[in-house]
């Protein structure tokens, strides 16, 4: 399939579904538009062919996740981050239990939001996580294990992903001895 | 009653906003075709011009480039075959059978004169190319090198195809925001034959790669003082387009390499491309090939990378002159930086003059790096261009630890910070350029570092500081 081809049908038929993925790591939509203009640049960037369209979009859902971990979202930040120490404008569970889901994602670090996405909208298994972000299982485990701290903080206790157990480490400040010398 | 994250999680993307959002098909489409158009129309441009050049300049190009036509093979007629009698009385002498002639090869001067840089390197393709040793042939032989071939995907076990698409010689001297094109095979790429790809991804991620076994004449450009001869001595930048073809997909990618022609102490005489004489090193002491063309005070640019930021505008990571704020508020830093030892030492000072922090987590100063944006200018942004950004570096996989391999940033654990306190962050790095990869030096002159740093609280907020900007000299 042409690259140009490739585009346009991945945009026709899939343009909302890797637009909702983006969203959910980015939280808000004008960034998840961006998000998915860049992968999809980044992808079809050069003449290509072979694609067939679900491994464009294999190739897109990868690509969005690689540019949000590794420096979409700090770009962002940039233009965003005003204020020191003060939290983003998480509003407080109402009355009858009702969560923000979007505001209690905010709260994680890009790593963590990730790993979240994949795995529990992903339905993904973590070995996959960690493959498609270029990390070791393990240290998926920790950021999925402080992402559930930190949701539980505001969500109540999550359920496991498809009667999985969840694994929950206990929580714990990296090693002194990562820093550089 | 525990909270279903999967449902939510769908609840979330389910927003009609969100799915109803249209994207801009037309604006991605440009925009991938002006970046393709980045990567192809410099060649045939440049093929243009390089016939204008040789029509115009009358230049003579040897035989070795335009070689005469070869004349037509001929092809011996067959011997009549006796067939009277079954047993002849002699045997009828041997006849060697003319071998093949083979047509000579033309080589494809197209991408003489061609200027590269890194951004030719697609970070969106999952295929990367490494070498473990970089050329260094002697004068007249070929470059020999093996290229590891690597990619992500779980294709261990799978066959697949690996070739070099193009190979391109530019001149290690020619650096800036592009490299030209000097020299170009003299003979065919060849491929391997199908092979296995074996465990391993790039960087020992997990994928799967396999060697690409690169053996190729180089004949000098038309224009270049050697024009059609090899390359003299001297040291070189060696661009490969390598691919890999999978039953699932097609990936080809670049990867850049240095090439020294001749031995070190060869390189003091004169050659195409002038040798780097501010280091002279011990010949009666090996060097690593990968060092010997590093002047005193130039920078190193190592394997570890972020480019994640360039060529974006500098606007749109916030780093105008008037745009770049030292964090207000309860956090302000400052940093200087300088070259020690070859690297690019960054140190960021954070001071803190609210209250005291306990269990705090902190990131090593990243930075961006610039050249010609005026310190202190109040004028307005222009876009990318002389403004673009040219190096970025953080401590990425730097740091030791458990965070696996393309682990992103890690942080540090500062269990209290005194209210008034300053935290002293240091942090030397192989700074990456975005128009050079793997081993290049920075070009002489003065660059801006818009250095940053993150804080994250107890409570998991995460804070960015940006210090003032510093500048630092590569003499």
């Amino acid at each position: 399939m042409h690259g140009d081809q490739a585009i346009t049908e991945l945009v026709r038929d899939r343009g909302g579904d890797l637009t909702a993925f983006a969203y959910l790591l980015t939280g808000n939509l004008p960034g998840a538009q961006d998000l998915v203009q860049d992968a999809l640049v980044k992808v079809f960037g050069r003449i290509r062919t072979g694609f067939t369209p679900q491994t464009a979009e294999a190739y897109v859902r990868r690509t969005i996740v690689t540019l949000y971990v590794d420096g979409f979202r700090r770009r962002r930040r940039w233009m965003s981050v005003r204020h020191m120490f003060t939290p983003d404008d998480v509003p407080p569970a109402d009355v009858e239990g009702r969560v923000d889901l979007h505001a209690a994602l905010a709260a994680l670090s890009p790593q963590e939001r990730t790993t979240v996405v994949l795995r529990y909208y992903e339905d993904l298994p973590l070995a996959e996580v960690a493959d498609r972000m270029g990390l070791a299982v393990g240290t998926v485990k920790r950021y999925a294990s402080n992402a559930l701290h930190k949701l539980e903080t505001q969500l109540g206790p999550v359920a496991a992903p498809g009667g999985a157990t969840v694994d929950v480490l206990p929580a714990q400040p990296p090693s002194a001895s990562a820093r550089r010398s | 009653m525990d909270y279903d994250l999967n449902r939510g999680l769908h609840d979330l993307g389910a927003d009609p906003d969100v799915r109803a959002a249209s994207l801009p098909l037309d604006r991605v489409l440009r925009r991938a075709h002006r970046r393709r158009a980045a990567r192809v129309t410099g060649l045939s441009a440049v093929g243009a011009t390089t016939v204008v050049a040789l029509a115009v300049g009358g230049m003579a190009i040897t035989g070795s480039l335009r070689p005469d036509p070869a004349p037509p093979v001929v092809v011996p007629s067959p011997a009549p075959t006796i067939t009277a009698s079954p047993t002849p009385t002699t045997a009828p002498p041997p006849t060697r059978t003319p071998e093949p002639q083979e047509t000579p090869y033309v080589p494809d001067l197209s991408a003489c004169g061609t200027t590269l840089d890194g951004r030719i390197y697609d970070y969106g393709t999952d295929l990367a190319l490494s070498a473990a040793e970089e050329p260094n042939p002697g004068p007249g032989e070929n470059v020999r090198m093996l290229v590891d071939v690597a990619t992500s995907q779980a294709w261990a076990g799978d066959r697949v195809s690996l070739a070099p698409l193009q190979a391109l010689l530019t001149s290690s001297q020619d650096v800036g925001s592009h490299s030209t094109v000097i020299a170009v095979p003299a003979a065919p790429l060849r491929a391997p034959a199908a092979q296995v790809l074996t465990e391993g991804g790039i960087g020992g991620a997990p994928g799967a790669h396999a060697s690409l076994d690169l053996d190729i004449p180089f004949v000098m450009c038309p224009g270049t003082q050697d024009a059609g001869s090899t390359p003299p001595v001297g040291s070189y930048l060696l661009w490969l387009e390598g691919q890999m073809v999978h039953a699932d997909a097609t990936l080809d990618n670049w990867g850049v390499w240095s090439v020294t022609v001749g031995t070190p102490a060869d390189t003091g005489s004169t050659g195409a491309t002038p040798p780097d004489s501010a280091v002279g090193p011990d010949p009666a002491t090996p060097t690593p090939p990968g060092d010997k063309l590093l002047a005193e005070g130039t920078t190193r640019i190592g394997p570890k990378m972020d480019q994640t930021s360039c060529g974006a505008p500098a606007s749109d990571v916030g780093m105008g002159p008037t745009s770049w704020q030292a964090t207000s508020g309860t956090l302000t830093a400052s940093a200087s930086a300088g070259l020690v030892d070859g690297h690019v030492v960054v140190t960021m000072q954070v001071h803190r003059s609210g209250a005291a922090l306990t269990d705090i987590q902190v990131r090593m100063p990243s930075f961006y790096v610039t050249a010609g944006m005026a310190v202190g200018s109040t004028g307005a942004l222009e876009p990318s261009g002389t403004q673009r950004v040219i190096g970025a570096g953080n401590l990425g996989d730097h740091l030791p630890g458990d965070s696996g391999p393309g682990s992103p940033i890690q942080w540090v654990p500062v269990s209290s910070w005194a209210a008034g306190g300053t935290l002293r962050l240091e942090n030397d790095i192989d700074v990456y350029t975005c128009t050079f990869m793997l081993g290049q030096t920075w070009p002489s002159g003065t660059y801006q570092v818009y250095p940053f740093t993150q804080v994250r609280t107890s409570d998991g907020s995460v804070v960015d500081v940006n210090a003032p900007v510093v500048t630092f000299t590569v003499p």
